[in-house]
């Protein structure tokens, strides 16, 4: 389970990634890691379960955890690398949290209430609660990190223009109000950066977030020692005190079986295989390219994350592209045979069609097969008469950039090139590092077409993702978006709710703000000696080493 | 002597400010942002201002340089991005791994190449020299990534007599650190005193033809002494200079080795800042780097006249 992760550190739910630190390096040396983080936006849903096999739980003993870079700092608002969710989730603690049907849970929350209206929400904060350093939470601490995760973080983006207040009512109740209806718990959930810190600790914080002598958390583990670019060493909070309920996903009761957690700091791919083989540590999210080698090692076990990455192309709906044209984008829907594309990647268990969807197949309350017709579509002759309506000069180039970092973006467009080729539409790929792509789509906005890079297969809100919202800057048509999204919002029930998603599939299937690909599962491998652990992403709070 | 070393000084004044404000404005002029690598895709245009702001990458690009050089000429190279740590603090936890690497495998080749070179000048005909000669030409031509790669399957995962890579410092635990750096170093050495071997090697061959020994010869000196007292001495001049370079290249140049062993060292360090755009420390680490290279020159400068009294450091 990773959330709140931006591309560049994700880690990459596919075949390639093994190559991608060598990769980098080839590139940096020619020109100079970065996660990450590098890191997937995928949310996990534990395939795996708990059946008891592992025997009784046993106290103590250390995990070993491989994590691909030093993620700086641990403020999940300011900083949104992959390894910090890793970490936060296990020193910190939510309002609410998701369970592992992604389903919103309290945690620090005894309870909340919504009004009738939709406008404000009521936490009731659990007694009895403390910091690790033993100073009691209180509602002021609430107030203080929901402002600045609201005012920083990118994530609660969609919240700040209809949030109201944040305030307390009392040292034990924090009211949230809204200018209009909106998804609050939902949001709240899944982002790592409604955290609650202590207040002393977010007036504390600088630039780039909270310092690192103030990560003080309510949740079953607190930071025994980081040693800068090696390794960070957690150890139980013996102030936690667990909500109620079995642990499920972020949510529930956390038994803290271990001593300590020591997660290492590796990027290189090779390394982290033979880190496991060797028991170097426990547990690592290898590459794809590793599956087939660890699936066959005995000694190595496999957690496939039932969720996904959502891979995808977006189209520039700025004047300069030819895909402002909606007659150009359906073309390029038409061409790109998406199931070709997942085929490449060559492991079939960790990938799945999308379908056009924007959330993955195991999210109930996000999936929508609205667009999955035109997903479908596919006929390259067509296309090409599609092409030429749509004006496309013959000497015209489809420009697509991504980012190096992943290279299944790059094998993506390698394949969209070739059935461009062959319907006679010429095509350059350019690939940078993740920096300089963000910055190329910001700075030029008329400089690309076509670019591929991929998205939070469980987004906590349809706005949430780059599938919705689109990547341009100003071509698409979002005003019309807009009430579909609030639509959402204001959906008092289930099937209100799935009546308005399947607006906004319909919409962006029509729009085509990107063209989904494929959705590509992560997977986790981890040691033999590891029990308890049921696969729920990198959370490993009731996890123990078997004796 | 006083007065060489304060011109170099000199020297490297110029040389630090020349490579700092290069640096300075060609990192604000390539593509890329921090405040968009540390708050992502979904970060508001709003959020990516303040976060600039913060870090304090608004305003004319001059009135950033001043201010950063005058932080910097009272010590100050600022605080990195990535790690929230003064840049001189992560150059201080990371340069250890990386000076312990290009210590150790710089040191191990200079005296192997040495007893190699010295041996082969000694006995040019026998086995030795003509292996050498062909090892020194098969040792350069290995890449180190490919060679790591071998060495960590045959070594550490099918005999398993070294881990497969890790680093603890040596003062902190001597039995760990030591297993530890045995793959890493050997991978160093062996590509290095190829280098070495070649350029001594060549610096011999040229002392061979020189007139002085066939006086020497003439005189009755045997040929190990003219080979030991007169040619190696003179054929380590450009070795000297080559080792240090070398050992300066090495310090933010063994990326490759790093990421294969999991060494927490400069070169990873300073890839992992451009990937960021962490502006404060990639300055920080390259003039340091560059501060390292022009020392080390000036080391090798001053060792030549040690080792050749005849030679003047200018």
């Amino acid at each position: 389970m990773i959330r709140d992760t931006p591309l560049n550190q994700q880690l990459p739910s596919r075949r390639h990634r093994k190559r991608q630190l060598p990769r980098r390096i080839l590139a940096a040396t020619a020109a100079v890691l970065v996660a990450a983080g590098l890191a997937s936006a995928c949310n996990s849903q534990a395939t795996g379960t708990n059946d008891g096999a592992d025997g009784p739980p046993v106290k103590g003993g250390n995990l070993t955890v491989r994590i691909a870079q030093d993620p700086g700092s641990l403020d999940a608002v300011k900083n949104t690398n992959a390894g910090v969710s890793y970490i936060s989730h296990e020193v910190f603690e939510q309002l609410v949290t998701i369970d592992k049907n992604y389903q919103p849970q309290p945690v620090l929350a005894e309870s909340y209430q919504k009004s009738d209206d939709g406008l404000a929400f009521t936490f009731t904060l659990r007694q009895g609660v403390t910091f690790s350093d033993g100073t009691p939470l209180k509602a002021a601490d609430v107030v203080a990190s929901l402002k600045y995760w609201v005012e920083n973080g990118s994530y609660a983006g969609s919240l700040k223009p209809v949030l109201k207040d944040v305030t307390a009512k009392d040292d034990a109740t924090v009211e949230v109000s809204l200018k209009r209806p909106f998804n609050l718990i939902a949001l709240m959930a899944a982002s790592a950066g409604s955290e609650i810190h202590k207040a002393a600790d977010i007036a504390a914080s600088g630039p780039t977030g909270i310092p690192n002598d103030r990560i003080v958390g309510t949740g079953p583990y607190k930071v025994k020692s980081w040693t800068r670019g090696q390794q960070i060493v957690l150890e139980r909070n013996t102030n936690y005190k667990p909500p109620k309920g079995p642990s499920s996903g972020y949510a529930g009761a956390k038994r803290a079986f271990l001593d300590t957690i020591t997660y290492k700091i590796v990027a290189d791919e090779d390394a982290v295989l033979n880190g496991l083989k060797t028991g170097l540590w426990d547990v690592a999210e290898p590459s794809h390219d590793q599956y087939d080698q660890i699936k066959s090692d005995a000694q190595l076990k496999i957690k496939v994350e039932a969720a996904a990455n959502v891979q995808y192309v977006a189209l520039n709906h700025n004047s300069g592209s030819i895909f402002s044209k909606p007659q150009a984008r359906d073309a390029m829907n038409m061409l790109i045979d998406k199931k070709a594309i997942m085929a490449a990647q060559g492991v079939p268990e960790l990938t799945q069609p999308s379908n056009g969807a924007f959330a993955t197949l195991t999210n109930k309350n996000l999936y929508s097969d609205a667009g999955k017709a035109k997903w479908e579509q596919n006929d390259p002759e067509q296309a090409k008469q599609m092409f030429a309506a749509a004006g496309l000069r013959p000497d015209q180039t489809i420009r697509m950039i991504t980012t190096d970092e992943f290279p299944q973006f790059k094998d993506a467009l390698l394949v969209i090139q070739n059935q461009l080729k062959k319907i006679g539409i010429k095509s350059s790929i350019e690939s940078y590092d993740f920096a300089t792509l963000m910055g190329r789509k910001n700075n030029k906005p008329n400089s690309w077409d076509v670019l591929a890079l991929m998205d939070d297969g469980n987004p906590p809100v349809p706005s949430y993702t780059d599938n919705v919202n689109g990547l341009d800057n100003s071509g698409y048509p979002r005003d019309k978006l807009a009430p579909l999204l609030e639509a959402y919002d204001r959906a008092k029930t289930p099937e209100e709710a799935k009546k308005a998603v399947d607006a906004i599939q319909g919409f962006t299937s029509q729009n085509l703000p990107t063209i989904t690909l494929y959705m590509a599962k992560n997977y986790v491998a981890h040691r033999p000696n590891v029990g308890g652990y049921d696969g729920w992403g990198m959370e490993f709070a009731d996890v123990w080493i078997k004796k | 002597m006083v007065l060489v070393i304060l011109r170099r000084l000199r020297d490297l004044v110029l040389v630090l400010f020349v490579v700092g404000t290069t640096l300075f404005f060609l990192l604000r002029s390539i593509p890329g942002d921090p405040a968009q690598v540390l708050l992502g895709t979904k970060a508001s245009p709003e959020q990516l201002d303040r976060l600039r702001a913060d870090l304090g990458l608004t305003g004319p690009k001059y009135e950033q340089y001043l201010n950063w050089l005058g932080n910097v000429v009272t010590g100050d190279f600022g605080t990195s991005i990535h790690y929230q740590q003064p840049v001189l603090q992560v150059i201080g936890d990371h340069i250890a791994p990386t000076l312990t690497l290009a210590v150790t495998s710089t040191a191990i080749s200079f005296v192997l190449t040495v007893l190699i070179v010295s041996w082969a000048a000694v006995s040019p005909h026998n086995w030795v020299a003509r292996f050498v000669n062909r090892a020194t030409q098969f040792g350069l031509a290995l890449p180190e990534f490919w060679l790591a790669l071998l060495v960590v399957y045959v070594f550490a995962l099918n005999l398993g007599w070294f881990p497969t890579s890790g680093y603890t410092p040596f003062f902190a635990d001597p039995v760990a650190a030591v297993p530890q750096l045995v793959l890493p170093v050997a991978v160093l050495v062996i590509g290095q005193t190829a280098f070495f071997t070649i350029t001594m090697e060549e610096g011999v061959l040229g002392e061979l033809s020189q007139p002085y020994l066939r006086t020497a010869r003439a005189k009755g000196v045997t040929e190990r002494r003219i080979a030991i007292r007169h040619v190696l001495p003179n054929a380590m001049l450009p070795v000297l200079t080559t080792v240090g370079l070398n050992f300066a290249s090495l310090i933010g140049g063994v990326v490759v080795i790093e990421s294969i062993f999991v060494i927490p060292g400069l070169g990873t360090t300073l890839l992992g800042a451009v990937y960021a755009r962490d502006f404060p420390l990639i300055q920080g680490v390259v003039m340091f780097i560059a501060f390292l290279f022009v020392a080390v020159n000036l080391l090798v400068d001053l060792t030549y006249s040690l080792v050749n009294p005849k030679v003047r450091v200018a």
